[in-house]
């Protein structure tokens, strides 16, 4: 059921791409539950230009549980782990249903970039300690710099 | 308090503009944990800012300049926190960040055992009362004279979704006790109707059509089953299908949230907190595991119950003064008085007292709903086979094959109308003068008027022979105390008009357009009703 699914939102993707997500594909032919999306940077923020890959592992009884989604670019984000890219987000955890899909999962996690995020409780401490201080100046440059060395140029 | 982080920190995006004007969340349950919390509170203080690690540490709450908001959806998760601290809070001497983060990954991993099936079988009531027997006194009483009145009740799996599956198994059951084939069509093509509506609440329609697939196989197969009376073991199978009734669920509970969107000034008042009624769904409505509360009831019976003419009944078991469990009704008053049946439930709301949470055992559950039946609520018991011999002469009847087109036993008495061949007689050539609008002996039989059972498709025959209703209707009128006086002073044309309709196949229930064309305009009518709401 799982897969069914999966092959369903794919092909669903494929006829109408999202805005957001400029690329969802599997990892490789034979495994359905791993797969890759490269995320668009939103507009007109620090974020912008930047183009994001995603990893997705897909849990066997999904969609009743909610994918596991990490950054594999890095991105400098108050809920997004640097290191790790674990993303603060709780469609991801708690408030899952199986009524979204990938896609709209995705568009979820760049409507996280876009809004700026939750800095009183940070993934990323460094940028929230800019945000809680009120340097917007200073954490939007430094958003650029990190969307700049890591996400653009490819 | 430790759960405000939590909730907080799992960034929603909706949130994020919308600032809630410093609710306080009122709930006197809660006050003197929370009291407690905060005298735990200044010795984990620690200046550790590291993801997780803090919706243990209670102390945190301290940097947090919101603390005033907390969402209902939080509470359940406020319980296990609290839960964990009541266990945990007293060692935390000063515990490194890696154990934190361990803990809170435990504690957060954690998940209550959950027993028994699904869904279980009808029992009876008497092992509630012997359940209860070594509880405390006001249990004892309201257990002991439950069977009275209910005498059987069925499980449920309190598994956080245990109220939504109650009232999913009692739609089915009472379409089932109902025995119209019909109605399982109408609530198909009713349900499948409300997708636009899931479409204008902003859910994908070709995301939720899977889900929605298996609400509609199974109202299919359980309509198939009533022919050969296997509905029951059908949906009772179906209802342990972990997989089939997870996708049940999901789709009533999205039907429930887009309903709540649509409708949003009928539910918006009873929402705490302040928050809007898509932070509502989203927080109690369509996440998998969240229980049905007290908005979300209402807003699925407007949804699911009443517009198929159920009844809903919450019995509430609690320790509250009484000697009987208090029951409250939620009709479907605004669909003209159509009625078709009752799901009952029993709820058992979650005592909170400290033993309970330092257990910490079973606290995914703010409360518990089973289902309850009265005996008018059953299947009627298929006659035994061990009867003694003189008695199944009698019962013969009951074993004629064509019993199963659901005919009630009183047709047997309409001359014409017998078992064997309804048919011929709605055919008969000499449709004018047949015995059945002839005589007036069977009108005098069956003194109400004739509550338009399912009869296999009349309808045809009586449009090709339409000389006879004329003659008919002079017979047809029942003795006049029984009837409403406008219909008697009708001219003679109405009368046939309205003598069509009455013998017109139809569901079972008087007249009535459309059970769904109504949906929009009752739900501006459709206030809520419970008691719960006012306080």
């Amino acid at each position: 059921m799982a897969s069914k699914r999966l092959i369903k939102e794919l092909d669903m993707f494929n006829r109408e791409p999202s805005s957001a997500v400029v690329e969802l594909a599997t990892v490789s032919d034979e495994d359905l539950f791993h797969l890759r999306a490269v995320l668009k940077g939103p507009d007109e923020t620090a974020y912008e230009g930047g183009l994001f890959i995603l990893s997705i592992s897909i849990p066997s009884n999904y969609p009743s549980s909610p994918p596991e989604i990490y950054f594999q670019t890095p991105c400098c984000h108050p809920n997004v782990n640097f290191k790790t890219g674990e993303i603060c987000l709780d469609l991801l955890k708690t408030s899952w249903t199986p009524a979204y899909g990938v896609v709209s999962t995705l568009e979820a996690v760049q409507q996280l970039l876009s809004a700026g995020g939750e800095p009183d409780s940070p993934l990323n401490i460094d940028l929230a300690k800019l945000l809680r201080a009120g340097d917007l100046v200073g954490a939007e440059g430094l958003v650029r710099l990190y969307t700049r060395l890591y996400a653009m140029g490819r | 308090m430790a759960s405000q982080h939590q909730q907080a920190h799992h960034f929603n995006p909706q949130w994020y503009f919308y600032q809630p004007p410093g609710q306080v969340y009122h709930d006197p349950v809660y006050a003197p944990v929370d009291y407690r919390v905060q005298q735990v509170a200044p010795q984990q203080q620690t200046p550790t800012h590291q993801h997780q690690a803090f919706v243990t540490a209670a102390g945190f709450t301290a940097l947090r300049p919101q603390q005033q908001r907390l969402p209902v959806r939080t509470r359940q998760q406020t319980r296990h926190a609290r839960a964990t601290m009541a266990s945990e809070g007293q060692q935390h001497a000063g515990p490194s960040e890696d154990e934190m983060a361990e803990m809170q990954k435990l504690s957060n991993e954690y998940e209550p055992e959950v027993k028994g099936p699904l869904v279980g079988q009808r029992q009876s009531t008497n092992n509630l009362t012997t359940e209860y027997a070594s509880a405390d006194p006001v249990y004892q009483a309201k257990t002991t004279n439950l069977p009275q009145k209910y005498s059987h009740y069925r499980t449920v799996r309190g598994d956080g979704s245990c109220g939504w599956r109650a009232i999913a198994f009692g739609y089915f059951e009472t379409l089932i006790n109902l025995g119209d084939g019909n109605k399982f069509l109408e609530e198909e093509a009713r349900l499948r109707s409300l997708m636009n509506t899931c479409t204008a609440a902003g859910y994908d329609p070709s995301l939720l059509e899977d889900f929605a697939e298996e609400t509609y196989t199974l109202l299919r197969k359980v309509a198939n089953g009533m022919q050969d009376g296997t509905a029951e073991n059908a949906l009772h199978e179906t209802f342990n299908d972990d997989y089939v009734q997870n996708f049940i669920i999901t789709h009533i509970r999205t039907l429930t949230a887009a309903w709540m969107k649509t409708h949003s000034q009928d539910y918006i008042p009873w929402v705490v907190g302040g928050s809007s009624i898509d932070q509502y769904c989203e927080q109690s409505v369509t996440p998998v595991s969240s229980e049905l509360e007290h908005l979300s009831l209402n807003a699925l019976k407007d949804v699911l119950l009443s517009p198929a003419g159920i009844t809903l009944e919450v019995l509430y078991l609690d320790r509250s003064h009484g000697k009987e469990v208090n029951m409250h009704r939620f009709s479907p008053v605004n669909h003209g008085g159509y009625d078709i049946g009752y799901i009952r439930l029993l709820y058992r709301p979650l005592v909170m007292n400290d033993s309970f949470l330092s257990r910490s055992a079973d606290i995914s559950n703010r409360g518990h709903y089973d289902i309850l039946y009265m005996p008018s609520d059953l299947p009627p018991v298929p006659v035994p086979a061990a009867v003694p011999t003189y008695l199944q002469y009698a019962s013969q009847p009951y074993h004629e094959p064509v019993y199963d087109l659901g005919l009630p036993d009183f047709m047997t008495t309409i001359p014409g109308m017998s078992y064997a061949n309804p048919h011929q007689a709605w055919v008969g050539s000499s449709y004018a003068d047949s015995d059945f609008f002839g005589s007036s002996a069977p009108v005098q039989q069956c003194p109400q008027p004739i509550p338009a059972p399912a009869v296999p498709a009349p309808q045809p025959q009586m449009q090709a022979a339409p000389v006879y209703v004329p003659a008919a209707t002079a017979h047809l009128v029942p003795p006049p105390t029984q009837m409403p006086e406008e219909l008697v002073i009708r001219t003679v044309p109405q009368a046939n008009v309205s003598s069509h309709q009455g013998f017109a196949p139809q569901s079972t229930g008087p007249f009535r357009p459309s059970t769904w064309q109504l949906e929009a305009d009752m739900s501006q009518h459709t206030p809520l009703q419970t008691a719960i709401f006012r306080k």
